[in-house]
């Protein structure tokens, strides 16, 4: 267990170093802390303070002082192969000598209902600099969170409330899009193209078309299944691993049709389709 | 992995890959023992041309709802509830069944379990394990239709949980010999349960609504390729499969449970005694028939015909057509226009006559 002592001395070798330079442990211990302690209460920003510095006799140290961070996304929602802005701006403590240092985190998660487990584990991180005042441009291939963290000095740190950005899957019939809207919202809304039952004749049915042509898009794969009235196009050789998917079950909803490039026909070259996987819990012992 | 939550869902043309052996394999799923593909109370639900392995649960569990009063899910309204029979066999409604599982490879799916010693439990010492799990396909409490699969490595290729919605029609599916082992016995590959009254109440020796076993090939014989344990509401009818075991009744069909041979029906064309596919009267290798260049193993069980891509290991087998000659009774060649150009294998029976790919109903190949 660490001690006072002990810590004091890691975080004064951490200080020696420039601030924006962030060491994989610290960035690591970062995220985890982050993520754990701050999305289950995403409301407002909270500060984070990893190997809190004390000056001797408990003297005021300004850089412990919670700066202001306004962090949000241009658009909240976008259709799928669009970009939209992260923009932030952190006021640091007055009188705090440590230079600012910030990362976008970001993970998919599936569902962005209120309260929805988090689907996912995976996070990418990007340094963002240390502009107090900037913006990162995204594109996302899948619903995901972003959290930006700022670090004052290398010993404190807070993180951002999570923001969600929504990635709205496409139409496949144009038709539809006209009759309804250019694209099918998620999250709620997208009960306006859920499935009655059988679809009556020459109605033009609205369904969402996605294509998964990358090894990387198990979250979109996921997202996919579970918006109703979607085709999922898989492509041949693609392998998907669902394993660091937390949500438990991969629901599939009404309507979704899942197809995968095998083939296995008569007169058709043969070809083994895309491999959905889970693996052996590594941490599980016999 | 895969939870169905709605009607009209098509699942095709991908592999999906469990975690394999266990135990440590289930405990990276949060539900327990993996199952590839759940659902209950669904219709207008179609999985075919897929490939599915490691499923130490099972691959597909298909599930209706039941309790001590009697099914009430919508594939017994719509459907089980009016399935009838008479002395020409099993009827069923007009209209596609509620559930299609068809053109799928079933394979690995079988991870015996045993709880000490680890290491005396395996694949290739299947009697040391208990106890057991690993099955292709489910129906518990629900009707399903299951054809084209082909099945190796299992506990059960077919399991009916025998809760009175429990059914299936299971046509042209292609049966391999790696079969289930409980307490050192082996077990069916095909199999009606009998009802437990505590799950869906009735009689325990009743099994199941129907079963319709048609033009299934079973290479399968160290038990029985069906076993009923019990009678069927309606009736089971077993016609025109190509067995392993020496005989039908007893042998490839087998009732347990005190069951009545008067609602289990068998016809005179099932085949007896057909031990192995591996010599020249049930394949050849001789011919293309999914036209990429390479010669595929041609397969005749004498019931139906199926190609292997190049004979690979990791193709699975397609099916051709459902027919009773062998290769010995055929000739294979180019003989279409159509399959010089393509390159696609002709069955010819007679001269100038036959089967275009091996596929189809007969008739001229120009």
């Amino acid at each position: 267990m660490a001690t006072e002592d002990n810590m004091r001395e890691l975080t004064l070798e951490e200080l020696r170093q420039p601030a924006n330079l962030f060491g994989q442990r610290f960035l690591t211990a970062l995220v985890t802390i982050a993520l754990v302690g701050l999305l289950v209460s995403p409301a407002a920003a909270q500060p984070l303070n990893v190997g809190i510095v004390r000056s001797p006799g408990g003297a005021f140290d300004p850089c412990l002082s919670t700066p202001k961070v306004n962090f949000s996304a241009s658009s909240q929602s976008i259709p799928l192969g669009t970009s939209t802005n992260l923009n932030w701006s952190v006021q640091a403590p007055t009188g705090c000598g440590y230079s600012l240092s910030m990362t976008v985190l970001s993970r998919p998660q599936i569902d962005l209902s209120p309260g929805a487990p988090q689907d996912w584990d995976l996070w990418t991180v990007t340094d963002v600099g240390t502009l107090p005042l900037g913006s990162l441009q995204v594109q996302p291939a899948f619903n995901t969170i972003y959290v930006l963290v700022v670090a004052l000095g290398a010993n404190s740190s807070i993180a951002s409330a999570p923001i969600q950005v929504g990635v709205n899957l496409p139409l496949a019939n144009r038709l539809c899009g006209l009759a309804v809207s250019t694209s099918t919202p998620l999250i709620a809304t997208q009960g306006v193209v859920q499935a009655t039952g059988f679809t009556p004749a020459n109605t033009p049915t609205c369904r969402n078309q996605v294509t998964i042509n990358a090894n990387n898009l198990a979250p979109l794969l996921v997202q996919a299944l579970r918006t109703p009235n979607t085709t999922v196009i898989v492509n041949d050789g693609i392998e998907l691993d669902l394993t660091p998917h937390l949500g438990g079950q991969i629901t599939i909803a009404n309507g979704v049709q899942l197809i995968g490039g095998r083939i296995a026909l008569p007169g058709k070259r043969f070809q083994r389709g895309p491999r959905l996987f889970v693996k052996p819990n590594p941490n599980a012992s016999d | 992995m895969h939870l169905i939550d709605g009607d009209n869902v098509r699942i095709s043309g991908v592999r999906i890959e469990g975690p394999g052996s266990p135990p440590d394999a289930w405990r990276s799923i949060p539900q327990g023992y993996a199952k590839g593909i759940q659902f209950e109370d669904k219709i207008n639900i179609e999985i075919d041309h897929n490939e599915f392995s490691g499923w130490n649960a099972a691959a597909v569990e298909a599930a209706g709802i039941e309790n001590t009063a009697g099914p009430s899910d919508r594939v017994w309204q719509m459907w089980t509830s009016k399935v009838t029979a008479d002395p020409a066999g099993l009827h069923y409604p007009a209209g596609s069944e509620p559930v299609y599982i068809h053109d799928n490879y079933f394979h690995n799916n079988y991870y015996p379990d045993s709880p000490a010693p680890w290491s005396s439990c395996s694949l290739v010492n299947r009697a040391a394990c208990t106890p057991y799990y690993g099955y292709g396909i489910v129906a518990s409490g629900t009707h399903l239709l299951i054809e084209r699969n082909v099945f190796n490595d299992y506990f059960h290729a077919i399991a009916a949980d025998g809760c009175q919605g429990s059914g299936y029609r299971a046509y042209r599916n292609l049966v391999f010999n790696n079969g289930g082992v409980e307490g050192g016995n082996s077990v069916q590959a095909f199999d009606a349960h009998h009802r437990r009254p505590g799950d869906c109440g009735g009689s325990d020796s009743a099994a199941g609504h129907d079963f319709d076993v048609w033009y299934n090939s079973f290479l399968y014989r160290d038990w029985a390729a069906l076993y009923i344990n019990g009678t069927p509401d309606v009736v089971a009818v077993i016609g025109s499969n190509a067995f392993a075991n020496d005989r039908v009744i007893d042998s490839a069909v087998v009732l347990g449970n005190h069951g009545d041979w008067g609602k289990v029906w068998t016809d005179g064309n099932n085949l007896e005694g057909v031990r192995s596919w591996d010599d020249s009267s049930h394949h050849s290798d001789s011919c293309d028939f999914d036209g990429d260049g390479i010669n595929d193993r041609f397969l005749t069980t004498g019931e139906t015909w199926w190609f292997r891509s190049g004979n690979r290991s990791d193709a699975s087998w397609v099916y051709l057509n459902t027919n009773t000659l062998l290769v010995k009774d055929v000739k294979l060649g180019y003989f279409s226009a159509d399959s010089v150009r393509n390159h696609v294998c002709d069955v010819a029976v007679l001269n100038g006559s036959g089967y275009k790919g091996g596929t189809g109903q007969y008739g001229p190949l120009n």
